[in-house]
């Protein structure tokens, strides 16, 4: 990622402006310590129940595709 | 823009990040770590500065964990990380929508009371912390395009194609609305009580 920050400030205020945003950009804020573990934990139980998921999902269509065949000429008489 | 998107990064022909991005499809979860090991802090900070630091972290969880889920679909015409921040942008931008304004007047209102307690001390007793958070508050006020582009911009220093490819917005209107952001910033920090030191 091209580091550019502090450019095209066109006029002693916006300048001083880009001097105060500086002092944030000094002072990053931080992810928690076991941020990637966290999200690694979470990704690794998601990935293995989506294949069930994928399942539980795919039946539940066909059962509400097959009511809705089953029930829509009743509907309709 | 999916041209304007190729371009941003570090112009390398080689994304850095493309061989983790393949082994983590091909299910190695340690190739997934590294990876967000190596953009989390980037991440993070533009989902603070977004949507404000009480919701950071949960921003950019659904950030990575939505890059994983997607990453199948992940064609390697932009790097990696132009591709994150790109997702970083929208969820933020949508949480940002969902929730109700932030009261941000009203902490505002005791700060501006302790500014004028502290017009008889020293101004330099003012530490730079409490600075920063009150720069951060006025932030937090520009509307979120704007605020988004003056990030992405003035802090993060990302390039105008850079910011036209990850907020997928022309370049022209990246342009005007940092150069509104910049002004409305301005204009805040001039009501405020405090001296910023902003010169006429």
């Amino acid at each position: 990622m091209t580091h550019d920050s502090g450019g095209n400030a066109q006029t002693p205020v916006e300048r001083r402006l880009l001097d105060h945003l500086g002092s944030l950009q000094a002072h990053p804020p931080h992810a928690p310590e076991d941020f990637a573990g966290s999200i690694v934990r979470t990704a690794r139980w998601q990935a293995a129940a989506r294949p069930y998921l994928d399942v539980a999902g795919g039946f539940g269509q066909a059962v509400v595709t097959a009511m809705h065949v089953l029930l829509e000429p009743r509907r309709t008489q | 823009m999916c041209r304007e998107l190729a371009r941003v990064g570090n112009g390398s022909p080689m994304d850095p990040d493309r061989e983790l991005v393949d082994r983590t499809v091909a299910g190695d979860l340690t190739a997934f770590e590294t990876l967000v090991e190596r953009h989390r802090d980037v991440v993070y900070r533009v989902a603070a500065r977004t949507v404000g630091p009480a919701e950071a972290e949960d921003v950019s969880q659904d950030v990575f964990l939505r890059a994983f889920h997607r990453l199948r679909g992940f064609r390697g015409d932009a790097p990696f990380r132009a591709w994150l921040l790109r997702i970083t942008h929208n969820v933020a931008l949508n949480q940002a929508a969902r929730r109700r304004p932030e009261p941000v007047e009203a902490p505002d209102l005791v700060a501006e009371a302790r500014d004028a307690e502290r017009e008889r001390t020293p101004a330099d007793t003012l530490e730079g912390h409490e600075r920063r958070q009150r720069l951060e508050a006025k932030l937090r006020l520009l509307a979120t395009p704007h605020r988004t582009v003056l990030v992405l911009r003035d802090i993060e220093g990302l390039t105008y194609e850079e910011i036209a490819a990850v907020t997928e917005t022309p370049l022209g209107s990246v342009k005007g609305r940092l150069h509104r952001a910049r002004g409305e910033m301005i204009d805040l920090l001039r009501r405020n009580t405090y001296d910023w030191e902003l010169p006429e």
